[in-house]
This record gives C-alpha cells, sequence and structure tokens, in this order.
C-alpha cells in the first residue's frame, strides 16, 4: 500500500513497510549515486534486508552496486572489507549466529578502521535454538571498535541507516556501524515508514571519500605487522575517532532535522518529566512500552522519565550523567546479560553515573530474552514495585 | 586525521635485516643461466634482476638478505652457495 498525495521533497513516497525492508531501501538510498558493494548471506530474521537489497540490484535499480552472493558471513564481512580498502561504499547485514560466523573479521574491521555499515538484526544466540529478540549480539562486538546505533521503531530504522554511512565515513571517524533493529517486533512488524527521497539522501550523504585505497600504483598494506608502542598508538587513536563520533553526530541530527523535521534524540532521547521520582534506562523497542509505561505512572500521580540510549558506541556517558541529575532512582532494562556479572547496560549505567559522581538508586533488571515480550503494563509495574522498595 | 593501521611500503622499516644471518650468498655467475628463479622464490626482495644492471645477472642485497638460503636450493645450476657470515 502506497499513501502518496502532496509529499514534500524529502520523502519519495509514504508506504507500511517492515524494519528490514525499511533498512535495505534506506541503504538503497546510500549505495545508489557512487559505485557500491553489498556482500551479504541470508540468516533469519535478516534475510528481507539482503533480498530486498539483491532485488534492487536484480531490477537494475541499483546500477552501480556489485551485490556479492557469498558462501558465509566470514566472506561476507571479508569481501566488503576488500571493497571498502578499494575505495568504495561497502554494506553488509547479519544477526546472532551470522555474526559470530564472521567473529574473526569484525575486529579487522572495527580495529582496522572500514567505514562499512552493517544492520544487526538482534536475536538471541543458542542453544536452545531460539530466533527472537535479545541483545547479546549486539554486545558481543562491543569492545572491537564498531559505532553502535539501537533503533526503537521502522522510521528511526529507515532513516539511523543512512546517518550511519555519513558517520561511519567521516574522514575524523573512520568506524563502521551497526545498525540494531529488535529481531521480529522491527524486523518483520510492517510500519508507517516515511521513506527519504534519492535527492535528499544525496545532499546529506556527500560520496565516500577514502584516506587510502588499494591501488597498484600506490601500493599500501593494511594491517600489518604492527609494534607494541605502534598497537597503544592507534587505539588511543580510536577513542579519538568515538569522540569525534560524538560530535558528529550532534551534527548530522541537526542538519537531519532541519529538512526532515524528525528529531528522535541524538545519543540518547529523553521523554517524560524533567525531575522524576524514577527514571527508567533502556534501548531498542520495549524504549517505547517504557515511554508509555511513564505516561501511566503520571496517571497514577507518580513523577517518572525515560531515557532511551539511541547511539550506544560511542557510549552516551555524559547524557547518563545528566539523567542521573534528573531522577531519583533508576531502573535499566537489559535484554542480555554478562552472565557471572550482570545485564551489561545497568553495569555501563552504573560505572558512568560513579565517573559523574552521582550517588543514587540504580537497579539493573534483565528480561525479555530470546524474545520473551515486555508490555509497558509490566514496565509500569516494575516501576512501582522499585518505588515501593519492593523490586 | 585519522590513525589508520595501513603501511606504505619502504626499505627497512624492521632495521637493516642482513644483521640478523649466520650465511650469505656466495654467487657463481660461470653457472647462472639468468632464469629468475632466485629472484622469483627470494621471500625479502633482497635479489634484484635488470639487463641493465650486472650484466642481467643477479644483484644480492646485503643491507636485507637474512641468509635464509632459499635462493641456493631452488637454483638449478647450483649457482648460488651459502658460505658463513658472522658479525665482528
Amino acid at each position: 500500500m502506497t499513501l502518496a498525495n502532496n509529499l514534500p521533497p524529502y520523502i519519495s513516497k509514504r508506504d507500511i513497510v517492515t524494519g528490514n525492508h525499511a533498512v535495505a531501501e534506506a541503504a538503497a538510498l546510500a549505495l545508489y549515486t557512487y559505485p557500491s558493494v553489498v556482500a551479504a548471506y541470508p540468516i533469519t530474521p535478516q534475510t528481507e534486508v539482503i533480498e530486498k537489497i539483491a532485488d534492487l540490484v536484480g531490477e537494475g535499480k541499483l546500477p552501480r552496486t556489485e551485490y556479492i552472493a557469498v558462501e558465509s558471513e566470514h566472506s561476507a564481512l571479508a569481501a566488503v572489507m576488500g571493497s571498502s580498502a578499494g575505495g568504495v561504499r561497502s554494506f553488509t547485514a547479519t544477526s546472532s549466529h551470522g555474526l559470530y560466523y564472521m567473529y574473526e573479521l569484525v575486529s579487522w574491521a572495527g580495529l582496522g578502521r572500514f567505514p562499512i555499515v552493517m544492520p544487526l538484526i538482534n536475536r538471541a544466540p543458542a542453544p536452545g535454538w531460539n530466533i527472537w529478540v535479545e541483545h547479546s549480539d549486539l554486545y558481543s562486538i562491543r569492545d572491537l571498535a564498531w559505532l553502535s546505533f539501537v533503533a526503537k521503531n521502522n522510521q528511526e530504522a529507515h532513516d539511523m541507516t543512512l546517518q550511519a554511512f555519513r558517520v561511519s565515513e567521516d574522514h575524523d571517524v573512520m568506524l563502521p556501524s551497526i545498525i540494531n533493529l529488535d529481531a521480529f517486533i522491527l524486523s518483520h512488524t510492517s510500519a508507517p515508514v516515511d521513506f527519504l527521497s534519492q535527492s535528499f539522501a544525496d545532499d546529506f550523504l556527500p560520496e565516500f571519500e577514502p584516506i587510502w585505497s588499494l591501488n597498484p600504483l600506490d601500493p599500501v598494506s593494511y594491517g600489518p605487522l604492527w609494534s607494541p608502542s605502534g598497537i597503544t598508538e592507534i587505539r588511543e587513536d580510536i577513542d579519538v575517532g568515538m569522540a569525534n563520533a560524538k560530535k558528529l553526530i550532534s551534527k548530522v541530527i541537526s542538519e537531519f532535522t532541519e529538512v526532515t523535521g524528525r528529531n528522535t534524540g541524538e545519543m540518547v532521547e529523553v521523554y517524560g518529566d524533567d525531575h522524576a521520582d524514577i527514571g527508567i534506562i533502556s534501548m531498542g523497542t520495549w524504549s517505547e512500552e517504557a515511554e508509555l509505561a511513564v505516561d501511566l505512572l503520571g496517571e497514577q500521580g507518580i513523577s517518572a522519565g525515560a531515557t532511551r540510549i539511541r547511539t550506544y558506541r560511542p557510549f552516551p556517558a555524559k547524557e547518563i550523567i545528566d539523567a542521573g541529575k534528573r531522577y531519583g532512582r533508576i531502573l535499566v532494562l537489559d535484554r542480555s546479560s554478562s552472565w557471572g556479572f550482570q545485564g551489561q547496560l545497568a553495569g555501563e549505567v552504573k560505572a558512568s553515573l560513579y565517573d559523574g559522581g552521582i550517588d543514587i538508586p540504580v537497579k539493573g533488571i534483565v528480561a525479555g530474552l530470546g524474545g520473551v515480550d515486555v508490555t509497558f503494563n509490566e514496565i509500569a509495574d516494575m516501576m512501582t514495585a522499585y518505588i515501593k522498595e519492593d523490586l | 586525521m585519522v590513525k589508520l593501521p595501513v603501511l606504505k611500503p619502504i626499505d627497512g622499516s624492521a632495521g637493516r635485516t642482513a644483521d640478523w644471518r649466520t650465511v650469505k650468498p656466495k654467487f657463481i655467475q660461470d653457472k647462472c643461466t639468468k632464469c629468475l628463479s632466485c629472484w622469483l622464490f627470494c621471500p625479502d626482495i633482497a635479489i634484484s634482476m635488470s639487463e641493465n644492471v650486472n650484466d642481467g645477472f643477479p644483484v644480492f642485497d646485503d643491507d636485507y638478505c637474512k641468509g635464509c638460503s632459499i635462493c641456493a636450493e631452488v637454483c638449478p645450476r647450483d649457482a648460488i652457495e651459502m658460505v658463513p657470515d658472522v658479525g665482528e
């Protein structure tokens, strides 16, 4: 179904599509104008992302895109590292075990600073065999120098994909991106999306200009043997790139908002009361449920707020400290756990608050594993129980 | 500008690697047929061959030949012999 009348020039069409479709169409905008390479291997629940792109290439709608059908995720990332090193925009997508299969190369892409964009449809690891949402795969590459963005709905997944190319490929950043989508809740659920137009995309996202590229006439070697002291230097520069990304994200979002009017936050999105007895911090789709829970608590006279992490790497430490100043106590939702310790996000929120000198009660809850649905009612119950010291 | 783990090839980024060797090639020109085997197999690009240099016979780089002896092994005419090269 397409609803199209009197659309502004930055929108090409208004349609009801899945998160996978929304991501693929945004990637197509980035891939269309200049030479580009896609290499990917299908895995539930990511398959429709690359099927859609394969369709567009097959139909001749991406005439400058080389689509490489590879035999595994390991090869998929290897192929796009090659194309990225060759100097062209590069894209792949995966999920859970697909990511684990490409894992050997994940460090090469991140620490090697190949600005590849890769939607990661967050799916639980096995066993037991499970194809539904969990954030374990998101955290599995946390420390390998990838930017990490987390979408809350299909529209944001669409917008975020284009924004990720812009941030990744910037010469002060040069880091790959994952765009996280909750399996099935976003990947396979249709919702209205305003598709950005090609003319908007071309204005917003310039041609990728590599700093180095593989060229026999001016040979370079990527990631060769490196001395211990030299390793420290290039690792330190990754943190510089991450800090630059943080500044750039702010600039990119304000440019994006200026044209589209859409702003779902930069590092975080804040919802609810400015100063609240309880705040909830989370990321992904259940952050929208958390907003409804905040409303529900508000109706009961409980002052509550929600902070959604939109950019997970670089981590919004400053924004979390700000949240600590807004809220009397904080509940952190984790859709995964660092087994033997605690939910990863809870640990990072606590670390940030400590760095900021904020001493308030913080509690982490691990829930929603393996696709368990967590609704706003349940989140409201958790928050109420925490206020009553009953959690 | 970011610091990427990318290197441009230059001679001797690891220093004068010939210091590592205990043997060095001794070239016996009479036996050489200029077949290029030594040039092809040298893992350190320490053998150069050019029509205009040394009458087209191989030239051994005394700074970067590590004395691995591959050239002597692959030479079909035994035109390369490894001889001791122990530093002072």
